[in-house]
C-alpha cells in the first residue's frame, strides 16, 4: 500500500488534541458524579461509565485516524485504462542552480547537462519538446514545440534566464512541469530531469506519484558524483549528487533514473525514450492505481457509529 | 459538471435520521438524566432558552451535518470534464505583431493599439484547439517572443508582455516577415500561415520586405496582414526601453497600406484595415474562415474527485463538534 499524498499522515499527531479533549471529559466525570448520583448507586455506574468512556473514545480516536489515512488516499493494486495517444511532447526540466557549477563532472555540471540535452534535442526527432529551468523557482522558458531552434537557443543561453532565489525546488519544479503539457493534446506526455538533486522541496516523492499516476513518467538524469565539491563562490559544504532522492523520484513516477557519467546509458538515452513511446503505444492502455479512499472512509464511518451507539445505547440509572 | 462515482452509497444518508433519535431523541439513552419538577400553577417546568441551549443546538447541526458530508464523501463526488482532445495537427500561424512606438498611440480612450491588438489576439487564440500559434515582435528589431505551439496560456502570456518600443524606434516589417519564416516546422504538408499587425510603413532592419516575402513565399507561408491606424493626430504614451522614462505627446502617422496589401497578396493571403483596432475582431474571423482545417476530435472525460474535500469539512465540523461539548458545553455524555 502507498499513499497519494503522504504528508496528510502528520494529521494523525491530531490524535494527541483528540485524546486530551476526550481525557478532559473523564476528568469532568469525576467532578460531577459523585455530584448527580446517589452514593449507593455510584461505584457501579462510575464503572460503567468509565467502560463506556473508554470504549467510544477508543472508536472515535479510530475514527479520525481512518479519516486520515483516507485523506492522505490510500493506494493498492492497479486497473486498465484505455490509452490511445500517438507521438511524445518531452518537457526538459533543467536545474540551473548554483551547485550546477560545481566541477566535479567535468567542465562543470551543468555544461554537461548542457551538451547532453542538446545532443538529445536532435535525437528526439519527431517528438515535441519544451524547456523549464529551475532556478529557485520554476521558469517555463520555451513551451511544448517542434521547434528546435529556440530550444537549442535557450539551452546555449539558460545561465542568463531563470528564478533569483537560491537551490532548487524540485517540488515546485515538476508542479510546473506537470501543467506545462498541452491539455488538448493526443499525445504522450515525459519529463526529463537534469540535476544534482539537491532539492529544498518537501513533497518531492508525493508530487512524483501524482506524475506516475497520471501516466507521466519522470526520467531523471543524475548529474554530480558521489564525492561532490564545492559550489564556486561558497564556504559551505560541497555539494553531492543526490542519486538515492532522484532514484526514488524516477521510481515513485515510473519513469528511469541514469547517471550522466555512464556513459552508455547516455548514448542510449534518446532511444530508451523512443522504446518507452512505442511500448506505450502498441500496448493501448496503462495501469492505473486504484485508490481506496472510499472504502477507508467507510471504516471510518462505521467506528463513528460504533461510538455514537456505544454511548447512547444503556441507561445510566439503574433503576 | 458534478456527478458520484458510487451514487448508491448515498443511501447511507438514511441511517441519519435514527441515529439522530438515538443520540439526541429516545428516552432510554445514555446521558439522560431524568429529574422530576412539580407543575408549577398547573404547567409543566421549562427551563428558560438560554445561550448554551442555542449552542448545544448548533452542535447537533453542526455534528450531523458532518457527518453527512463523510457519507457523500464515500459516494465518490466528482467533476467531470469533458475535453475535446485533436487528433489530428491543424495550422501553424505565428502572429507577427508590431511593437515600435506609434503602437501606443490611443486611437480609441485609454487603450493602446497594440492592447487593442492584444486583446483581439487572444481571443483569436481562445478559439484554437489542434493549431499552433507562435509569436514574433518586431520594431527595429525583430524576435521570436513565443515558439509554435499549443501550449496557449503561454502565447497569451508572452503577448501579453508585449509593449510598445521594447525593440527598438523604427519599423522592420522585412525582419519580422524573415524572423517568422525560419520559425516555422520543415513540415511541408502543413499549413502555415503570419498574421501580420502593423500601423507603419517599413522604415528600418537590414532585410527588405521583398526577402522577406521571397522567404515566406518558398517555404509556402501565407501573409494575412491587418492595418491599424486612423489618418487624424492621436494622443501617444510609452515608455523609453532603456530608460523606463516616459514620452507622451500627439502622434499623426502613416500607415503603408501598398506594402502590407503586396505582402498579403504576394504570398496568397489577404490585407484587411481594421482602422482604431476595434475592427480587428472580424478581421480575425475572416481569416478564420478563410483557413479552416478539419479537425478530427475525441472527447475525453476528465474526472476530478472532490471526496476529499468533502471528507475534510466533514471531519472538521465533527471535531468542531466535539471541542464545543467538551470545552465550553462540558458535556457527560
Amino acid at each position: 500500500m502507498t499513499f497519494q499524498h503522504p504528508l496528510v499522515l502528520w494529521g494523525l499527531l491530531g490524535l494527541i488534541p483528540v485524546a486530551l479533549l476526550l481525557y478532559l471529559e473523564y476528568h469532568y466525570a469525576t467532578v460531577k458524579i459523585p455530584v448527580l448520583v446517589a452514593p449507593d448507586n455510584r461505584d457501579r455506574f462510575g464503572q460503567r461509565w468509565v467502560r463506556r468512556w473508554s470504549l467510544s473514545s477508543v472508536c472515535f480516536g479510530l475514527f479520525y485516524a481512518a479519516a486520515i489515512v483516507a485523506l492522505a488516499g490510500p493506494v493498492w493494486g492497479e486497473r486498465y485504462e484505455e490509452e490511445e495517444r500517438q507521438g511524445v511532447d518531452i518537457l526538459l526540466v533543467l536545474d540551473v542552480s548554483k551547485s550546477m557549477y560545481v566541477s566535479d563532472v567535468p567542465p562543470n555540471r551543468l555544461s554537461r547537462a548542457r551538451e547532453v540535452l542538446l545532443g538529445l534535442v536532435s535525437d528526439l526527432q519527431p517528438a515535441r519538446l519544451g524547456l523549464l529551468v529551475l532556478r529557485g523557482s520554476a521558469n517555463l522558458v520555451v513551451p511544448i514545440t517542434e521547434d528546435r531552434r529556440t530550444i537549442e537557443q535557450a539551452l546555449n543561453h539558460v545561465e542568463t534566464v531563470g528564478g533569483t532565489q537560491p537551490g532548487t525546488d524540485l517540488t515546485a519544479g515538476l508542479q510546473v512541469a506537470r501543467r506545462a503539457f498541452p491539455a488538448t493534446g493526443n499525445r504522450y506526455q515525459l519529463i526529463l530531469l537534469v540535476t544534482d538533486g539537491e532539492d529544498q522541496g518537501l513533497t518531492t516523492i508525493a508530487v512524483a506519484q501524482e506524475l506516475g499516476a497520471a501516466g507521466l513518467p519522470v526520467f531523471c538524469v543524475g548529474t554530480g558524483t558521489a564525492e561532490g565539491g564545492v559550489v564556486p563562490g561558497s564556504k559551505g559544504p560541497p555539494s553531492r549528487l543526490e542519486a538515492v532522492k532522484l532514484q526514488a523520484i524516477a521510481e515513485a513516477s515510473h519513469g528511469r533514473y541514469l547517471d550522466v557519467l555512464d556513459f552508455r546509458a547516455m548514448n542510449r538515452l534518446a532511444e530508451d525514450i523512443r522504446a518507452y513511446q512505442h511500448e506505450r503505444e502498441s500496448r493501448g492502455y496503462r495501469l492505473r492505481p486504484v485508490s481506496h479512499e472510499a472504502l477507508v472512509t467507510g471504516l471510518a464511518l462505521v467506528f463513528l457509529f460504533l461510538s455514537i451507539a456505544v454511548r447512547s445505547l444503556g441507561r445510566w440509572q439503574t433503576q | 459538471m458534478a456527478s458520484f462515482e458510487n451514487p448508491w452509497l448515498l443511501l447511507l444518508l438514511l441511517i441519519v435520521p435514527p441515529a439522530i433519535w438515538l443520540r439526541h431523541l429516545w428516552r432510554g439513552r445514555a446521558g439522560l438524566v431524568a429529574l422530576s419538577f412539580a407543575l408549577a400553577q398547573g404547567r409543566q417546568f421549562r427551563p428558560p432558552p438560554s445561550a448554551w441551549r442555542v449552542l448545544a443546538a448548533i452542535t447537533v447541526v453542526v455534528f450531523w451535518l458532518g457527518v453527512s458530508l463523510i457519507i457523500v464523501s464515500i459516494a465518490g463526488p466528482t467533476n467531470i470534464n469533458r475535453e475535446r482532445v485533436y487528433l489530428n495537427r491543424g495550422l501553424e500561424i505565428i502572429l507577427l505583431v508590431d511593437v515600435s512606438p506609434s503602437m501606443a498611440a490611443q486611437d480609441v480612450a485609454g487603450k493602446n493599439r497594440l492592447q487593442q491588438a492584444t486583446e483581439t489576439l487572444n481571443n483569436f487564440i481562445a478559439k484554437r484547439g489542434s493549431d499552433g500559434v507562435g509569436v514574433v515582435a518586431f520594431g527595429t528589431d525583430a524576435s521570436l517572443q513565443c515558439p509554435v505551439t499549443q501550449d496557449y496560456a503561454t502565447v497569451r502570456d508572452r503577448l501579453g508582455q508585449l509593449r510598445p518600443n521594447m525593440l527598438g524606434e523604427g519599423t522592420s516589417i522585412g525582419l519580422g516577415l524573415a524572423v517568422a519564416a525560419v520559425h516555422f516546422s520543415p513540415d511541408r504538408t502543413r499549413d502555415k500561415v503570419v498574421v501580420l499587425v502593423s500601423d507603419g510603413d517599413n522604415n528600418a532592419g537590414e532585410i527588405s520586405p521583398a526577402a522577406g516575402i521571397e522567404l515566406l513565399k518558398n517555404a509556402g507561408i501565407r501573409v494575412y496582414s491587418v492595418g491599424l491606424g486612423s489618418d487624424r493626430e492621436v494622443y501617444l504614451e510609452y515608455a523609453e526601453s532603456e530608460t523606463g522614462r516616459r514620452i507622451s505627446g500627439t502622434y499623426k502617422g502613416v500607415l503603408d497600406e501598398s506594402l502590407l496589401r503586396s505582402v498579403a497578396s504576394s504570398t496568397g493571403g489577404k490585407y484587411f484595415f481594421a482602422g482604431n483596432g476595434l475592427g480587428l475582431d472580424s478581421v480575425l474571423e475572416s481569416i478564420d474562415s478563410s483557413e479552416q482545417v478539419q479537425s478530427e476530435v475525441r472527447l475525453e472525460v476528465r474526472k476530478e474527485p472532490l471526496a476529499a474535500l468533502f471528507l475534510v469539512v466533514g471531519l472538521g465540523l465533527i471535531l468542531l463538534d466535539m471541542g464545543i461539548r467538551r470545552l465550553i458545553l462540558r458535556e457527560l455524555a
